[in-house]
């Protein structure tokens, strides 16, 4: 009945500094499916797919599409044979409008001239057969993050693609805008495209996908029809073991106020409020969450909270003391950790060892006041690489050779081996492996027993609905929700505070 | 003695294992080895093709070149002599590219280290070994002044380091030489030089028969200080960090703009200290510089045959001493100017310094381990 379109035979890549992306990987994909490629993080699922739009070279390995063999040596031989892909992070030109981004490097001309009325005319009837609405004229800048997707999946049916790559394409939307972007996929597979999405959310693979191949360790484990698998057996094939999804926090008895932040408020240059007269509390063995679409406030708040930013008005209270003027050094002395939300730029530095990386917070504690004491780092960094379970070779490995989730072990173990009274928990568990997200998850709560306060930043809804006892919702600067009952809500309630649909009229804060 | 031999036997073991088996970071030791003597072997190689055309006795040429330095203890004297100041220049700029800081001051540091080394070892009214102890110490702290300028634009302002530090060089230059002509000259020279440095403050001849002074020794301790500055004390580790990635060290707590400020400090004053060494040590028995040395271009040679190691600094200053004492004998005995070891430097530096030189290779050797990290696994499961 459907016949096979597209396959990847024994692809292995192998990176430059050693490490092992794929391994005889296999993917068979069917015309007109949508097909899930499923996997824990750092199982090669992107590799592969990079290698397919070409901006990957394998080691070894062959392509097939539509039986020949085909040798894809960059993105524009893949969009040649009918391959667009959608990267995670856009690559749009947020100068430019619409149009012009959706014919970047392909600009349709007229005696030389960009022929921009034919462009936005092209786009116009583009969009209309998909069923999207935009407007081609638009910069690109103005757009929210669903159009911007929209954006992108037009560049890549303008280049006539037939088979199109979303890589976690719904990491940045919302419950209702993921559903809104289902039905245009829908849309796109009745009029014959095949659909390749990267994901691990099981919920979504379920709704929309057909079939589903699983990778792990970059190795091809298995494929299958997504009705004949249910999703506890999906999340055992990627981990290879049994995992408790959901680690509900017991409940705590809240102690003493840690955190308290009074009429926040942070101009940015150009008069844009980014946080407007905040106020909320969090208390020792609490776990607060900052829940809301990304640049709603969040990450100005964070920046402002642990030293980065010292520009504001208001006041933030660390254990009854001001942290105005203060130093990131002297916040962290103050008792408050961070766990950083760009991972590679703040939470590690990628060229020096594990061991050094375990150390640059607490030097103090390991040197004499002048000489780095080697058998404190000795002692530090093994009770880190085994107590935080860090899969290495030895603590003198440097940390790029190491995969996402344990480079987070790495940061995580750095950030809580003392017990911190504040940890700021930016994203804590963002691209890492469900192994990983368990543990850190159980060294969050672990924590909580031994009355550290916990603010946690998260756009992992997941992550929110098992950890958090409240949840803050950010809209537009403003904390527009104080869910104090977080059992009781839906994803699909918090979706529409997060959207700035539907606020609490009294905002309580304690 | 039956232990001893026993243990010697296990120590033999122990290389031999860690060259049959090494693991990652023996691994990337020899690579860099190797990839360095590959490098200098392909430049050599390019040179000798150079001389078929530029020489008549292109055989003869290459020999004295390689191997002249080693024949007679004078110029083999001079090839250590060579490494002294290359060492110092090395070490500066090691440290100031540790934290990232493309700074090159060490040219005019070791212009006023040298100057003012002598002025106090000519002028101060004490003796011998006090009088070297001074000189030093006076090079150091007015060239850690120096130094200062360029640190401090970059931590408070931003302004580019190395543009400083470039402009900075001429106005040390001129400054130096402005003093030198107009109170220091001594006329009876019939040159722009200091007065004659008395013989007791100076340093000694190390080696009989040679120039090599024990201005050497200084240059080992500052070696192995650095060397303990950077990889056991917590401002070494601060300037690493630095170095790698300055938003972790801030992330961390960690005063990434005071190892901006103290990396180039200690920088220029290790060039400076070099100069003071260099013209205490040195044949002319005075300071004479009426332009810069150089030796801040030849630290930047000496870091990157180095890798930024202030421990591999003293093989990276002696292999470059000895190609330019080669180079000398080459143009003393045959037919060839000196000027060519200017071509195998460059050659050498441009494929050491190219990342991607080998990285083919580099996979290999790499991918065989994963290979057998994945069979063991494979069995453990």
């Amino acid at each position: 009945m459907k016949k096979s379109m597209l396959k990847m035979t024994n692809i292995s890549k192998i990176y430059d500094n050693g490490i092992v992306a794929n391994n005889n990987a296999f993917i068979e994909i069917f015309a007109g499916e949508i097909h899930a490629l499923a996997g824990e993080n750092g199982a090669g699922k992107s590799t592969l797919m990079k290698i397919l739009y070409g901006l990957e070279k394998p080691t070894s390995g062959k392509i097939y599409l539509n039986d020949n063999e085909v040798v894809i040596t960059s993105p524009l031989v893949a969009n040649s044979l009918g391959i667009g892909m959608v990267h995670q992070h856009f690559m749009l030109v947020n100068e430019l409008t619409v149009a012009e981004n959706v014919f970047l490097g392909k600009e349709i001309t007229k005696n030389l001239m960009i022929d921009y009325k034919k462009m936005t005319e092209s786009v116009n009837e583009l969009a209309e057969k998909f069923g999207m609405s935009i407007h081609p004229e638009e910069i690109v800048g103005n757009l929210s993050i669903v159009q911007k997707q929209k954006v992108e999946i037009l560049k890549a049916l303008a280049r006539k693609a037939k088979i199109l790559i979303l890589d976690e394409p719904t990491a940045v939307l919302t419950p209702q805008e993921t559903q809104e972007f289902f039905k245009q996929l829908e849309l796109l597979k009745k009029q014959g495209y095949t659909i390749i999405i990267i994901t691990h959310k099981l919920n979504e693979i379920k709704q929309i996908c057909d079939r589903i191949t699983i990778m792990r360790n970059g190795k091809f484990i298995g494929m299958y029809d997504v009705k004949e698998i249910s999703e506890a057996e999906i999340s055992k094939l990627m981990v290879g073991r049994d995992v408790i999804h959901e680690i509900k926090k017991t409940e705590i008895e809240p102690g003493a106020i840690v955190l308290a932040v009074n009429h926040l408020t942070k101009i940015v240059s150009g008069g844009k409020i980014v946080l407007n007269n905040i106020s909320f509390s969090c208390k020792q063995g609490e776990i607060v969450c900052l829940c809301g679409v990304e640049g709603n406030g969040q990450r100005e708040l964070i920046d402002i909270m642990t030293g980065f930013d010292q520009d504001y008005s208001g006041n933030i209270l660390l254990n009854g003391i001001n942290i105005a003027k203060k130093s990131i050094k002297q916040i962290r002395d103050m008792g408050e950790s961070h766990i950083p939300e760009d991972r590679t730029l703040f939470g590690v530095d990628l060229s020096s060892s594990i061991a050094d990386n375990l150390i640059s917070t607490s030097l103090n504690d390991v040197s004499n006041g002048i000489f780095i004491n080697k058998k404190r780092v000795e002692e530090v960094s093994q009770d880190g690489i085994h107590s935080y379970q860090i899969k290495c070779e030895d603590a003198t490995q440097k940390v790029n050779m190491l995969s996402g989730g344990n480079m987070q072990k790495v940061v995580v173990a750095r950030e809580t081996k003392k017990i911190p009274s504040l940890l700021v928990a930016n994203q804590p568990t963002r691209g890492v492996d469900v192994g990983a997200i368990e543990f850190i998850h159980k060294k969050i709560i672990n924590l909580c027993h031994h009355q550290t306060a916990v603010l946690l930043v998260s756009s992992d809804l997941t992550e929110v609905f098992s950890l958090a006892d409240r949840i803050l919702v950010f809209y537009a600067g403003n904390i527009v929700a104080n869910i104090t009952n977080v059992k009781e809500i839906t994803e699909e309630e918090l979706g529409l505070y997060m959207l700035g649909l539907k606020r609490m009229d009294e905002v309580k804060y304690e | 003695m039956s232990n001893l031999i026993k243990k010697g036997k296990e120590f033999f073991k122990k290389i031999i294992v860690s060259i049959k088996y090494p693991n990652h970071k023996q691994k990337s030791k020899y690579f860099n080895l190797l990839r360095t003597f590959v490098a200098i072997m392909i430049a050599l190689l390019i040179t000798f093709i150079i001389l078929l055309f530029v020489s008549k006795e292109p055989f003869s040429a290459i020999s004295t070149l390689l191997f002249s330095p080693f024949k007679s203890k004078f110029w083999f004297g001079e090839v250590l002599r060579g490494a002294v100041p290359l060492i110092f220049a090395g070490v500066a700029a090691s440290i100031m590219l540790k934290c990232g800081q493309f700074n090159m001051i060490g040219e005019g540091s070791f212009y006023i280290g040298g100057l003012v080394g002598a002025l106090v070892a000519i002028y101060l009214p004490v003796n011998a070994f006090l009088a070297i102890l001074i000189a030093c110490l006076a090079a150091i702290v007015i060239t850690a002044l120096f130094g200062f300028i360029p640190a401090i634009l970059k931590a408070k302002l931003n302004v580019n380091e190395f543009v400083v530090s470039l402009m900075l060089n001429f106005i040390m230059l001129w400054v130096g030489l402005f003093f030198l002509q107009n109170y220091f000259r001594d006329e009876s020279s019939g040159d722009i030089a200091t007065q004659l440095i008395p013989n007791e403050n100076r340093f000694n001849i190390l080696l009989e028969g040679t120039y090599l002074s024990t201005g050497i020794i200084i240059a080992i301790i500052v070696v192995i200080v650095a060397a303990l500055f950077l990889y056991k004390t917590k401002y070494g580790y601060t300037i690493r960090i630095t170095g790698n990635n300055k938003n972790f060290a801030k992330f961390s707590g960690l005063s990434a703009l005071s190892a901006i400020i103290y990396s180039q400090v200690i920088g220029s004053a290790i060039a400076g200290l070099g100069g003071a060494v260099e013209i205490l040590g040195g044949i002319d028995g005075r300071f004479s510089w009426k332009s810069l040395p150089g030796y801040g271009f030849d630290g930047f040679i000496v870091a990157i045959l180095a890798s930024n190691n202030p421990l591999l600094a003293p093989l990276a200053a002696l292999f470059l001493a000895y190609l330019r004492t080669g180079a000398t004998l080459m143009s003393l005995q045959t037919d060839v100017a000196s000027e060519l070891i200017q071509v195998i430097q460059a050659m050498i530096i441009i494929i050491v310094a190219g990342q991607a030189f080998m990285a083919r290779y580099k996979n290999k050797i790499f991918k065989n381990t994963e290979k057998t990290v994945l069979n063991s696994s494979g069995e453990v499961q």
